[in-house]
C-alpha cells in the first residue's frame, strides 16, 4: 500500500479528483481482508466515490481505512462507517498537509538548498538540488511510510496524537528560519548585482508590494523585467 | 550532437513526479533547471534559471487547473538559454519571459488531459463489477504512458519552437536592447527572493499574529 500510495494522484481527474488513485492504493487491503472476489467487487466500487486529500497525508487515511476495514470483514463495523472515516479525515488532513508541505517544509529546503551552494555553487552546482530532494524527502518519506503505520495501528487515536503535535507552532518556526536565511541570501545577491543594486532593489520593493496588493507572480516577473529594461534604456538616455 | 530525444525523455521522466508518480519534487524547478541545463552543457545558467523560478513561484503546489508548469517553464528556460550560443542573463530573462507563456499552454494542455482520465472511472468500475480486476492496473499503466508520452513531446515541440524565437529575438535585436536584457537578467536572482521573502512573511504573519493573540495550541 506504501508504494501505491505514490501513484495516487496518477488518474486525477476533475470528477472525482483522486478517487482510482485511492482504490488503487487501496486495493491490498481489499484483497488480505476480501479473498473473495464477489465480496470484494462491492466494496471496491464504493471507494471509488469522490475523494481528494494532500498526497502525503493519505497514507495515514489508508492505514485507518485499513485497520477499520479489517473490523468490517470481522463483523464488527460496518463499511459506511469506514467510508464515513474517509471522508471526515480527509479535509482536515489536508489542511494540515499543505500548511505543513506545501506552504512552509518545501519553500525552507529551498533556501536552505540554496544557501548551501551560495558560495560554492560554481564548483559543485549539483549540490543545490542534491541537498533540496534529500532534505525534503526528510519530512515526506517518514510521513508516508509511518503515516500509513500509525494509521493501522493508532487508529482512533490519531487525531488527538496529531493535536499534540501543535503543527502550527512548527510551522510558523520554519517560516522565520526561512525568512532569515532568505534574509542572507538576499543580502549576499545584492551586494553582488555591483552597480545596479540601486534599480534592483527598487524593482524589487515595488514587486513587494505588488505581491501584496495580490498580483500574481507571473504578472509581477514580467512586469518587473520589462521594467529593468525600460530603465537600463533610460539610464542610457540619460 | 545535441540529443534532442533524450532531453525530451530524460524531462519527460522529471515530469512525472509533478503530479503523476511519487511528488518526491524532482520535478521542481531548482532540480529541473540545472539537470536540463547540465544535459546541454549549461549547469550554471540551469541552476539560476532553477533557483529564480523556484523562488518565484514557490507558493505554487502541484493541484489545481490554476498551477502554472514550473516544471516546463524552468525546463525550457534552461534548455534555450543554453542552446542559444549566448548563454547569459540577457538570455536567461529572455528565456524565463518566453517559457511562461510555454508554461501556460502546457498547463491548459495538461487540464484537457486531466480532463479525459474521468472516462476511466466508469470503465474501472465496470471491470469490477464484471470481475476484471485487472483494468484498475490497466488505468494506472495506460496512465503513466500518457503523461511520459505528453511531456516527451510537449517539451521537444517547444524546445525547438521556442529555440528558434530566442536565436531569432538575439539575432534581429539591436546591442542595447540585449544589454538591457542582460540588466534585467541581473536583478531576476535578488527579485526572486524579495518575492520569497514576501511570501514567507505574508504566511507566517498570519499564523503568528493568531498565536500572539491567545488561540491556544494544539490546534491542527
Amino acid at each position: 500500500m506504501g508504494l501505491r500510495s505514490f501513484f495516487l494522484q496518477t488518474l486525477w481527474n476533475f470528477q472525482r479528483l483522486q478517487n482510482l488513485g485511492w482504490l488503487f492504493a487501496y486495493w491490498p487491503a481489499l484483497e488480505r481482508f476480501y479473498p473473495d472476489k464477489n465480496k470484494r467487487a462491492p466494496r471496491a466500487a464504493d471507494h471509488l466515490e469522490y475523494f481528494n486529500t494532500h498526497p502525503y497525508m493519505a497514507s495515514l487515511i489508508l492505514g485507518v481505512c485499513a485497520g477499520l476495514e479489517e473490523e468490517v470483514a470481522a463483523g464488527r463495523l460496518t463499511h459506511e462507517q469506514v467510508l464515513a472515516a474517509k471522508r471526515n479525515m480527509a479535509g482536515p488532513l489536508a489542511a494540515v498537509g499543505d500548511r505543513l508541505v506545501w506552504g512552509m517544509w518545501r519553500p525552507l529546503i529551498g533556501i536552505l538548498a540554496v544557501m548551501s551552494g551560495l558560495l560554492f555553487w560554481e564548483k559543485i552546482w549539483w549540490v543545490i538540488p542534491l541537498v533540496f530532494v534529500l532534505g525534503f524527502n526528510l519530512l515526506h518519506i517518514p510521513l508516508r511510510v509511518f503515516g500509513l503505520w500509525m494509521g493501522y495501528r493508532g487508529r482512533v487515536m490519531l487525531i488527538p496524537f496529531l493535536m499534540q503535535l501543535n503543527v502550527q507552532r512548527w510551522v510558523d518556526y520554519g517560516y522565520l528560519v526561512g525568512l532569515l536565511l532568505g534574509g542572507i541570501a538576499g543580502v549576499v545577491l545584492w551586494v553582488g548585482l555591483g552597480d545596479s543594486r540601486w534599480v534592483g532593489l527598487l524593482l524589487t520593493a515595488l514587486a513587494v508590494m505588488a505581491a501584496g496588493h495580490e498580483w500574481s507572480s507571473t504578472s509581477i516577473f514580467l512586469a518587473a523585467t520589462v521594467s529593468a529594461v525600460a530603465c537600463y534604456y533610460v539610464a542610457v538616455l540619460i | 550532437m545535441v540529443d534532442y530525444v533524450g532531453a525530451a525523455i530524460l524531462f519527460a521522466a522529471l515530469s512525472l513526479d509533478y503530479i503523476a508518480v511519487g511528488q518526491l519534487m524532482v520535478s521542481r524547478p531548482i532540480v529541473v533547471g540545472p539537470v536540463m541545463g547540465w544535459w546541454f552543457g549549461e549547469p550554471h545558467w540551469g541552476l539560476i534559471i532553477g533557483v529564480v523560478v523556484e523562488l518565484l513561484w514557490s507558493h505554487v503546489i502541484p493541484v489545481g487547473f490554476w498551477a502554472l508548469e514550473t516544471t516546463a517553464l524552468a525546463g525550457l528556460a534552461a534548455g534555450w538559454c543554453a542552446l542559444s550560443g549566448f548563454p547569459g542573463p540577457g538570455t536567461m530573462a529572455l528565456s524565463l519571459v518566453l517559457a511562461v507563456g510555454a508554461a501556460m499552454v502546457v498547463r491548459r494542455a495538461n487540464a484537457s488531459l486531466r480532463e479525459q482520465f474521468r472516462r476511466f472511472t466508469p470503465w474501472v468500475e465496470a471491470g469490477l463489477t464484471g470481475g476484471g480486476f485487472w483494468r484498475l492496473d490497466a488505468a494506472f499503466f495506460t496512465g503513466i504512458i500518457i503523461w511520459v508520452l505528453f511531456y516527451t513531446v510537449a517539451y521537444f515541440v517547444f524546445l525547438h519552437l521556442g529555440l528558434w524565437v530566442v536565436k531569432e529575438v538575439l539575432r534581429r535585436s539591436s546591442f542595447r536592447f540585449q544589454e538591457g536584457l542582460a540588466f534585467a537578467g541581473g536583478i531576476l536572482p535578488f527579485l526572486a527572493v524579495g518575492l520569497f521573502l514576501q511570501y514567507l512573511y505574508s504566511r507566517g504573519r498570519a499564523g503568528l499574529l493568531k498565536n500572539n493573540r491567545g488561540v491556544k495550541g494544539g490546534q491542527l
